[in-house]
């Protein structure tokens, strides 16, 4: 799965430190989320769109590994 | 799913674990000094409790984020410990039937599997954590 958080977080120059004190995470987990390392649960996929006011989809992509 | 929550400590107790590891070389340290002599078999099971108190504070440290990504690799960091204790008992099982022609050890006790389920799970979570972070 790829996504678009990084662009979304330049879009609003905001800092990963800042993004996951918005969302309630760690900022290790927000990285790993960027780097495509960890999948994020419904829930917080839900919170970060909510957040760059767009869809989970918008954000969130399969890809090739995850058929 | 139903939630079952798994209690954690609080950070300011990390010191006693790290108290845990040189304390059974001190209470070896005082019963020489005191010259009280400790059953051989006594030495290393003083040793293995010791540890895996240690390493059971370590594990059951909350993180300064409790997310579900920290939850996440708990959980990992528990299967794998599980799997890699499964894996070495039937190890030591296998090359002491081959040696002995049973399967039970004598040094295998019970506070030797803790302390090695621990130090499994405190490793794999540790790796976890630092792979996540690069």
């Amino acid at each position: 799965m790829r996504n678009t958080m990084k662009v979304e977080r330049a879009k609003k120059n905001i800092t990963q430190e800042d993004l996951a004190k918005e969302i309630g995470v760690s900022r290790q987990t927000i990285n790993s989320i960027e780097k495509n390392k960890y999948v994020p649960s419904t829930v917080l996929s839900l919170k970060i769109a909510r957040f760059f006011n767009t869809t989970v989809n918008d954000i969130f992509e399969l890809t090739e590994d995850d058929e | 799913m139903t939630k079952l929550n798994y209690p954690l400590l609080e950070r300011k107790w990390k010191w006693l674990a790290f108290t845990m590891f040189p304390l059974p070389f001190i209470i070896l340290g005082i019963s020489f000094i005191a010259s009280y002599s400790i059953p051989q078999e006594a030495v290393s099971e003083i040793i293995y409790l010791c540890w895996a108190l240690g390493f059971g504070i370590l594990i059951s440290l909350k993180e300064e984020v409790e997310d579900e990504m920290i939850h996440s690799m708990r959980l990992k960091a528990f299967q794998m410990g599980v799997y890699f204790l499964m894996s070495g008992t039937l190890a030591i099982m296998i090359i002491s039937s081959i040696k002995s022609f049973t399967p039970f050890t004598e040094w295998f006790s019970a506070y030797a599997a803790i302390w090695l389920l621990h130090t499994y799970i405190y490793a794999t979570y540790s790796y976890l954590k630092w792979k996540n972070s690069i």
